[in-house]
């Protein structure tokens, strides 16, 4: 077996995702490929939360539909859960819970004293910890690297470190002296190095990378109300806070966040704000307001399936037509959507660079899939800052501006469309930026003249990005007879599903699109060179094969499309690519 | 200071000339702010006007400053945004009643409680004027306007008590047409070290034929002459429920800690190694 899929499952409040994460280090430090991803509802206490770790011997970049390894922490949840485990799957589970349902065939149920094991080592919250002790014992792995992690995790809070160490010993020896262990029922050999990673890989979960580009960009204030699955670059970003500098505003409303961020703008520094589809509905005003004062502007829109409140704590790709279009009027904007967390750190800082290029809006948008599930990354990538570069703006400690008689001309015709931005507090430096139509100066100016010229300015920006966006990438050999097409966080699963594909004798090829508005030149004919197409896409009605057909027209006729909430399983597109 | 950097009103010109009726209340507000910035000797290079939406908000382009003309009820928030990136500059706002009491009102009750530093100037002439007279949240009940024909029948909102209870540390009203006292309430405002409000009543010469300047000067008088006590919570409450006569000058003023002194963190340089250490 060269992948092994361990799903927890519990009530909320039961430390399923510590659990989870602690598990999911273990193997990453055992020179393993790691994917986690987490399902919850949307509440604190109780209901059906699962959190999976996939792990392989080589890249993996999604999560597998069903699993090998179950811990269940309640019946619940052990109910729900036996629909979704592979063949000869291990279930480990409660002792205490009574065997009286129906069970699939050939499964290799493991009832363990969970429940009385924790009791007697601090308490029943100590039950995931027990389990985790099992788990091991079961497949014949060692406490050692896993002892670490917990001091790591629990070393701040006292004893806790001590009695989650007990708990875990106490379930490992447990099963060791009921001499069962699962080598016959999982294959489980070479999956482990246990002289450590050979890699120098980490574990990031694509907020927190977005969080960490905005750092690395120099974002020097963040404001966000809180929204799921946003929150986490908030959260994270304030942690961070006293090193970084970065002022971490929680305004009244997504309103207030998206103007704070632009009053910063103005003020000089970078700045940005996050949310979700419904915040970001919210923010719209703001945004069309970036595009009139040409003020440079990021926000991570992190989508959950809608319309309305939708499905909080899942995922879709529904929103790429609202960002492409959301706000009243025309204005150019850079919308960018990273496939994984790598993406989404060095694209998170090149959102900044070309806002500020531009002086426009640029929308960083992914989804609760990429946002809140944690991928195995080159730690090497997070290393390479990229080069800051702010554009046409004259700072406090630059050169002097010399005595206007009124106002300084910021809004002046340049050829690029974009012109010289001096921060407040600059001498001489004074103009209005102006939501009302304006002049050179941002005087309200109604005239047509000057609102055709205006128009233009900020329209051929437009132009000159589109230049400089490139054309989607290509995975896997460069002809196909298939091609996938896909956006943002689907590459997870379309990778995954193209790599179990070319093991066979077909090869299959994948294109990414990280870049989605403006679309690159020269897409038609790109696209044209490949033989089949099909779009894969996580929303009803294949946006990204909207845009591609208004763009270019050419129409993606074949099409994988999912919208339950669930991120695609690479089972179930290449069950699809088959028929 | 050289005389040539001496700030004097023509410092602040821009050659655009205001838009508003002759007679418009908002003409004594311009003056009596610029003449406040002249006394107080503010370089407009230092200075950032936030603007609304409205008769008021169509001052932007007739102050020399760093402006932003903003949307409808959100002069706070962009205020508030320029003065945690840049806390050397004065930040003021201007808005009507329209644009704070109506669209902005979450954003006046959250800058309360915040206390950034910044001025708050709301132009209240208790109607929405340059969308051609509708009724405001301060328009009195029972007025007549083209949203109302038979007369308004809501209440009316109390800006100052709101303001107050929301932990407005500078609460003052003005008056246009008393252009003396408003230049030195701007001052005060401006001077104070954290959110001040200053509602300003104002006439509108086109629309409001009630709350006219003869109308008004009956019912004013001075807080100041009447000794108010600008440190007692309680009775700036009491002060701010007046209505039958309409008190001038700081209801209430208290010091507490700014909101951007409060979350500002001393940088320090990001160690990238340690942070991604914790991805382990």
């Amino acid at each position: 077996m060269d992948k092994l899929t361990i799903k927890i499952v519990g009530p909320a409040g039961f430390g399923i995702k510590v659990t989870g994460m602690m598990l999911a280090k273990y193997f990453l430090r055992s020179d393993c490929f790691v994917f986690a991803y987490t399902e919850y509802p949307s509440l604190i206490r109780g209901g059906h939360n699962t959190f999976q770790v996939d792990i392989a011997k080589k890249e993996i970049n999604s999560a597998a539909e069903k699993c090998n390894v179950l811990i269940a922490l309640n019946k619940d949840s052990l109910i729900q859960e036996l629909k979704n485990i592979n063949t000869n799957a291990l279930v480990i589970y409660d002792e205490q819970i009574e065997n009286n349902f129906s069970l699939p065939k050939n499964i290799n149920l493991l009832p363990a004293p969970l429940m009385e094991i924790a009791k007697n080592n601090g308490g029943d919250l100590m039950k995931n910890t027990v389990a985790l002790g099992v788990l091991l014992g079961a497949l014949d792995l060692s406490l050692e690297v896993l002892n670490k992690i917990l001091a790591e995790t629990f070393g701040h809070k006292g004893s806790m470190a001590e009695q989650n160490k007990k708990a875990l010993q106490t379930g490992f020896e447990w099963i060791k002296n009921k001499q069962i262990s699962s080598k016959n029922i999982i294959q489980f050999t070479g999956l482990i190095n246990s002289q450590g990673p050979k890699q120098d890989n980490m574990f990031i979960s694509g907020n927190q990378a977005c969080a960490l580009g905005a750092i690395a960009a120099d974002c020097q204030l963040y404001s966000a109300y809180p929204m799921t699955p946003a929150s986490e670059i908030l959260h994270y970003l304030v942690s961070k806070q006293q090193e970084s500098g970065m002022l971490v505003h929680q305004p009244e409303d997504e309103i207030a966040a998206v103007h704070v961020a632009l009053g910063a703008s103005f003020a000089g520094i970078r700045a940005a704000c996050g949310t979700s589809g419904g915040g970001f509905a919210l923010m719209n005003e703001g945004l069309s307001l970036s595009g009139m004062l040409e003020l440079p502007l990021v926000i991570f829109e992190v989508m959950r399936p809608a319309p309305a409140t939708g499905l909080p704590t899942w995922t879709e790709q529904g929103d790429l037509m609202y960002v492409v279009h959301g706000g009243h009027g025309d204005f150019p904007r850079l919308v960018l959507a990273p496939g994984n967390p790598s993406e989404c750190f060095s694209l998170t800082q090149q959102a900044f660079n070309l806002a500020d290029k531009y002086q426009i809006p640029a929308i960083v948008l992914f989804d609760k899939f990429l946002a809140e599930s944690t991928y195995t990354v080159e730690k090497n990538i997070f290393s390479k800052i990229k080069k800051k570069s702010r554009g046409k703006i004259l700072m406090l400690n630059q050169k002097q501006l010399t005595e206007n008689k009124t106002l300084f001309a910021r809004y002046k015709n340049e050829k690029d469309g974009v012109s010289l931005r001096p921060i407040p507090g600059i001498l001489n430096g004074e103009y209005v930026a102006n939501s009302d139509e304006h002049d050179e100066f941002g005087l309200t100016n109604e005239s047509a003249i000057s609102r055709t010229e205006q128009m233009k300015k900020r329209m051929c920006k437009m132009t000159n990005l589109k230049k400089e966006i490139p054309l989607p990438k290509i995975y896997g050999p460069k002809k196909a007879p298939v091609t996938l097409v896909c956006w943002g966080s689907t590459l997870g699963p379309a990778l995954d599903a193209m790599y179990e594909i070319n093991k066979a004798k077909t090869q299959i090829n994948l294109i990414h699109f990280s870049y989605l508005w403006p679309l690159p030149l020269g897409l038609d004919k790109f696209l044209k060179q490949f033989k089949k197409l099909i779009l894969v896409e996580n929303n009803f009605s294949a946006q990204l094969g909207n845009l591609i057909r208004q763009e270019t027209g050419i129409e993606i006729k074949d099409k994988i499309l999912k919208y339950d909430g669930r991120p695609f399983w690479q089972e179930e597109i290449i069950k699809a690519i088959k028929k | 200071m050289s005389d040539s950097n001496k700030i004097t009103l023509a410092s602040f010109n821009t050659n655009y000339q205001p838009t508003w009726c002759p007679g418009c209340g908002d003409f004594g507000i311009w003056t009596a702010l610029k003449m406040a910035l002249v006394d107080l000797q503010i370089p407009t290079h230092q200075l950032a006007i936030v603007y609304g939406i409205g008769c008021g908000g169509n001052m932007a382009s007739t102050i020399k400053c760093y402006g932003f003309h903003s949307l409808h009820g959100r002069t706070l928030p962009v205020a508030l945004g320029i003065k945690l990136a840049n806390k050397n500059l004065t930040v003021i706002a201007i808005t009507g009643d329209g644009d704070q009491y109506s669209e902005g009102t979450n954003h006046l009750i959250h800058l309360a409680r915040y206390n950034a530093n910044l001025t708050l100037i709301v132009c209240n002439n208790q109607l929405f004027s340059l969308t051609t007279g509708q009724t405001s949240p301060t328009s009195d009940q029972g007025i007549i306007s083209k949203t109302t024909p038979k007369g308004e029948v809501k209440q009316p909102l109390n800006p100052l008590a709101l303001s107050l209870i929301s932990g407005a540390t500078f609460v003052a009203r003005g008056a246009a047409f008393e252009i003396q006292q408003l230049k030195e309430l701007i001052k005060k405002a401006i001077m104070h070290q954290g959110f001040a409000h200053l509602d300003v009543l104002q006439q509108c010469v086109t629309f409001n034929k009630i709350n006219t300047v003869d109308w008004y000067k009956e019912k004013i008088y001075s807080l100041e002459q009447a000794k108010h006590p600008t440190s007692d919570f309680k009775m700036a409450i009491e002060k701010s429920q007046e209505h039958a006569k309409l008190p001038l000058g700081i209801f209430y003023q208290t010091q507490k800690p700014t909101y951007e002194k409060e979350i500002t963190n001393v940088p320090i340089v990001f160690d990238f190694k340690k942070a991604l250490a914790e991805f382990i």
